[in-house]
């Protein structure tokens, strides 16, 4: 992941140079093709990761009422199915209700499930249940990082 | 579909509006509340969630927190839900000598008003909050009746309990139009529908302007932006409900697109502390950015520096309906019979929401107030529409 991001920053760097004037796109085109090539490399392998990771839905079927949908705030498959049945439908109502997607994962692990979940027992579309707004520090972060004043440091590729 | 009828619809899904709602069906009335979201979705959902008074000026703004205070306190006992309000304390923190003149002038004027407060020194500060930071820290005001609520869980707890009462809530329903006959409410139009009544309660917030409109009515609300931070969640870290006397100094910052920041600073039950400010005008958008996530860190750290190794988790933001005056507008409205505005609380909806329900549950049932509403009325602002 880490790698990811200082390809595409790369990227990032070479096309801002190229629409500040700094660049042609030419020479931007010609720089930016072998970091396209290794991020290509890189995604062709994570969608294979993707892929096999994606939980099928027979897997949803196995959670019983205790089983803890949101770790970090350790709601319940059985909170989950009371809202259901108090029609709500949109997952940032339940976590209003219950907090789910509240805690420190900020809805990384609970979000996709949870709303996997919702919609196959409303039989709803993505659009119906929604998602869960990431707001950022999209990771948790110190307030000391945060409040430090910044310097300009140099990455090597 | 919404129903046919009803005698009183609630605009707006808030704090306030379903104060309002939960009062009216404890009294009788068929109530139907419409939202065009999902509940406490706007500043209602995304606030400091104090329930506070030492900032609430003399007059009827201080006035109303008390009255709503009460309030509070009568829901505590009365919802079946949780909502944890905690009366833990409030401190406006003093951080530097030059705020020390307005924060006397300021107590002179509440003393005066009858509402006095409490000047504590560095050490009391201390003890009482014993993370804050021992250099910076020259004293505080203090008052023993504020503190925190969750304002999510509040609004949830008026809505099941309403409704247990018999209101009808439709969120996710926008309203679409409001019908007026010879001066006289009629009904209002929703996207599920068409309800007849001939009483509106306009408690729509920041979004009061537009139902204003509906109506013909000019209402002078406006969004304004505040920022806050989440941290992880910690042990029991501050009791209090925690604000910088910089807002004494610095009320016009933020005005003009510029970032204004003060310190806030109190925990919630689960255990995450809820930091900031920052405000801004920013129309209805809801976005933090970089510049004000940094700037709330760095005020909060000064303060507080055990801190500096806390994570956040993350940020929040919302528009809170700001009047001219910094005061809601409640009550009737002249020239549409049946009209009621209950909005603009400028950030103070959470502390002062409840209360102002009840009152415009009074006004409604008993056509009078226990706290009279004359200075709250939109017709204070009528001079400066025509000169």
């Amino acid at each position: 992941m880490k790698k990811v991001a200082i390809i595409e920053g790369f990227i990032a760097g070479i096309s801002a140079a190229c629409s500040l004037g700094y660049l042609s796109s030419a020479t931007a085109h010609e720089r930016i093709k072998p970091y396209q090539k290794k991020l290509n490399k890189i995604n062709r392998f994570r969608q294979i990761l993707d892929d096999i990771s994606l939980p099928r839905r027979g897997l949803y079927e196995l959670a019983t009422d205790d089983t803890v949908i949101c770790r970090c705030e350790e709601v319940t498959l059985k909170q989950l199915k009371t809202a259901l049945a108090d029609d709500t439908i949109q997952i940032k109502d339940f976590k209003r209700m219950t907090r789910l997607g509240m805690g420190s994962c900020e809805g990384r692990m609970c979000g996709p499930s949870t709303i996997e979940m919702m919609r196959h027992r409303l039989n709803a579309s993505a659009e119906d249940v929604g998602c869960l707004k990431p707001r950022p520090s999209i990771k948790p972060v110190t307030l000391g990082v945060l409040a430090a004043e910044k310097s300009v440091e140099k990455v090597e590729a | 579909m919404v129903p046919q009828e009803t005698e009183v619809v609630v605009i707006g899904g808030g704090v306030v509006g379903s104060s309002v709602a939960y009062f009216l069906a404890r009294a009788g009335k068929n109530v139907v509340l419409v939202e065009k979201g999902c509940k406490a979705g706007e500043a209602s959902g995304a606030n400091a969630a104090f329930v506070w008074s030492i900032t609430r000026k003399p007059g009827i703004d201080i006035r109303l927190a008390m009255h709503s205070f009460n309030i509070h306190r009568q829901l505590k006992a009365e919802l079946e839900m949780d909502f944890e309000y905690v009366q833990g304390g409030g401190l406006m923190i003093i951080e530097d000598e030059t705020q020390l003149p307005f924060v006397e002038a300021y107590l002179q004027k509440r003393s005066e008003d009858g509402y006095p407060l409490e000047m504590i020194d560095a050490k009391q500060v201390l003890e009482l909050e014993p993370h804050l930071s021992k250099e910076r820290t020259i004293g505080a005001v203090y008052s023993p009746v504020d503190g925190t609520t969750n304002p999510i869980f509040l609004v949830i707890a008026l809505n099941l309990e309403a409704q247990k009462l018999g209101a009808q809530f439709f969120h996710y329903t926008e309203v679409r139009g409001i019908e007026v006959t010879d001066g006289k409410i009629k009904g209002v139009a929703t996207d599920r529908g068409t309800i007849k009544t001939n009483t509106v309660v306009n408690a729509a917030g920041s979004w009061g302007s537009f139902i204003g409109d509906m109506a013909g009515i000019k209402v002078p609300v406006s969004p304004f932006q505040l920022a806050m931070l989440v941290t992880e969640q910690l042990p029991p870290t501050v009791s209090h409900a925690i604000m910088g006397a910089s807002y004494m100094v610095e009320e016009d910052t933020g005005k003009e697109g510029g970032l204004g920041c003060g310190l806030v600073m109190s925990q919630q039950t689960a255990g995450n502390l809820l930091i900031g400010a920052s405000w801004r005008e920013a129309g209805y958008d809801k976005r933090t950015v970089q510049e004000e996530i940094e700037l709330m860190a760095r005020v909060n750290v000064r303060a507080m520096p055990m801190l500096k190794t806390v994570r956040i988790i993350r940020s929040y933001a919302n528009f809170f309906p700001n009047t001219e005056d910094d005061l809601p507008i409640l009550g009737k409205v002249d020239g549409v019979e049946g009209f009621i505005m209950a909005c603009g609380h400028c950030g103070h909806g959470i502390g002062m929401g409840p209360g102002s329900g009840k009152l415009i549950q009074e006004l409604i049932c008993d056509g009078k107030t226990s706290l009279s509403l004359d200075e709250l009325n939109l017709s204070r602002f009528d001079h400066a529409e025509n000169p």
